[in-house]
């Protein structure tokens, strides 16, 4: 007979309670078939391109964000609102609601190294077999934009794990993970779409999940969207700190005074990395050299 | 009748059921807005009908009412019925073409119908095997797989599940076998009785 002692308070507590929820995460059906999607549908593409390297590399982060960021936001609503029939017999036990949140975002632990093993798989074969020399790639961009846009994928996997937990403390009711994976979905489209071809394309980036690449384009090439992806990186990773305090302020224990200067200087945070994103880095979209193997127009 | 109809009022989880056909009228008049994204507009519509039909089998007294003597085939096949809820909305949006957009109408209500049948029929073989809110998990699993195929346009050569202004035979015989699949589902699930 096995047995489960976690302490009760202290680092050591806190740490026992994230492991477990780390481990709940990693095994929940809805995050692993999102993981398993998300590198079927890479292997897919890569088996089927005809091309001898990888076509548009930094678009394929939004398969692996798409996949299981999306997915773990549904597993971590799930994992959330997991012990809401059993509220009455938990909130007698030592430990605050906003102590169990918090454990609860460690459910971003496997996301964020699920969608980091994505990246990882995507620059390996990306440099094994190759791209087309005049896509926006190492050697036509700078190594730090290249990265942040890599990184993109695992920071966009942790925040959706995040924003499941934010969802079910928030939205305990039925579906409310189906709205959330709509909204995400909906506002990340239109809040960026109607401005990717415009002057002002680097005020798209207060969405979720901005794209920097088209992908080809008729004639061959391809363009990179404005905007800095270094502190667009920053301004997503604010979001995920957001969403985490935001959870957490559903208890109203936890809302000292200190706890509000925190909220509000992330917030501030987060403001300030999207107006660098905003800013600074490309102030407008540029077109690479065209490819001929890809023109269609 | 009467007695399916008085059931169906008090038996079926109506709040999720109408949130969902509402978000997809919204979803469907965004699309009046921006008919240029309706390629993923229109599936946004049709992941929140399917989101209604996910929740059409919800019943938290069901360990109770599935051993009533009027038998619980008979439950479960009132329910179906209301799947024609978000149907309608469906074919609504189809058929008004919000935003101009170019669909081929018969292609596009089968996809709707063979969506919707395949997770009505799913939800009423979870309500077969007693799970109580099936809709809790199958509304958001499916209302992602349904914007899921968007991400395959563009990067493969075989095109995409949902066309716009032209509904290829081999997209047709896609719909078709989600269909057969749903109706497959539908048939294992009314049959009389609890668990296979």
């Amino acid at each position: 007979m096995s047995s489960l002692s976690v302490p009760a308070s202290g680092l050591a507590g806190h740490r026992a309670m994230a492991g477990i929820e780390a481990r709940r995460m990693a095994r929940h059906p809805v995050f692993l078939l999102g993981v398993v999607l998300a590198f079927v549908v890479l292997g897919l593409f890569l088996a089927t391109t005809k091309e001898a390297g990888v076509p548009d590399v930094p678009t394929l982060p939004l398969l692996g964000a798409f996949y299981i960021g999306l997915t773990s936001v549904i597993a971590a609503a799930r994992l959330t609102t997991a012990t809401d029939v059993a509220v009455e017999a938990v909130a007698t036990t030592p430990g605050t609601e906003a102590r169990r949140t918090l454990a609860l975002a460690a459910t971003g632990i496997p996301a964020f190294l699920a969608g980091l093993a994505y990246s990882v798989v995507l620059v390996v074969v990306a440099q094994l077999r190759g791209v087309a020399p005049p896509e926006w790639w190492f050697g036509t961009l700078p190594d730090w934009q290249v990265w942040s846009i890599l990184l993109m994928c695992p920071v966009a996997c942790l925040g959706g794990a995040l924003l499941g937990v934010l969802t079910g403390r928030w939205l305990p009711f039925r579906g409310a993970s189906a709205m959330a994976v709509v909204a995400l979905i909906v506002v990340s489209l239109l809040g960026q779409a109607p401005l990717l071809e415009t002057s002002s394309s680097e005020w798209r980036l207060w969405v979720p999940w901005a794209i920097f690449h088209t992908g080809d384009n008729a004639d061959g090439t391809q363009t990179l969207i404005a905007g800095n992806p270094g502190a667009y990186l920053g301004y997503m990773l604010a979001l995920c700190a957001l969403a985490v305090l935001g959870a957490m302020w559903h208890d109203r224990t936890a809302r000292t005074p200190g706890f509000r200067v925190l909220v509000a200087a992330t917030a501030a945070t987060a403001l300030v990395l999207f107006a660098l994103a905003a800013t600074t880095g490309n102030h407008d979209n540029r077109d690479s050299d065209p490819i001929p193997s890809r023109v269609t127009g | 009748m009467n007695a399916r109809l008085w059931y169906l009022r008090r038996g079926v989880a109506w709040l999720p059921v109408l949130a969902c056909c509402a978000a997809a009228a919204a979803a469907a008049l965004l699309l009046v807005h921006w008919p240029n994204l309706a390629g993923v507009l229109a599936p946004t519509v049709l992941a929140c009908c399917a989101g209604a039909a996910a929740f059409v089998y919800d019943e938290d007294g069901l360990p109770v009412v599935a051993v009533t003597p009027r038998g619980a085939g008979w439950r479960r096949t009132a329910r179906l019925g209301v799947t024609l809820l978000p149907l309608s909305v469906w074919a609504v949006v189809v058929a008004l073409r919000p935003g101009d957009v170019t669909f081929v109408r018969p292609g596009w209500w089968l996809l709707g119908g063979a969506t919707l049948l395949l997770v009505a029929g799913s939800a009423a073989v979870a309500s077969r095997r007693l799970v109580q809110t099936p809709g809790a998990l199958l509304a958001p699993v499916v209302a992602l797989a349904a914007v899921a195929p968007v991400t395959f346009a563009g990067l493969f050569s075989w095109g995409t599940l949902y066309p716009i202004g032209d509904f290829p035979d081999p997209v047709r015989t896609a719909w078709l076998g989600v269909a057969l699949s749903g109706a497959a589902a539908c048939a294992v699930a009314l049959r009389p009785g609890l668990r296979p």
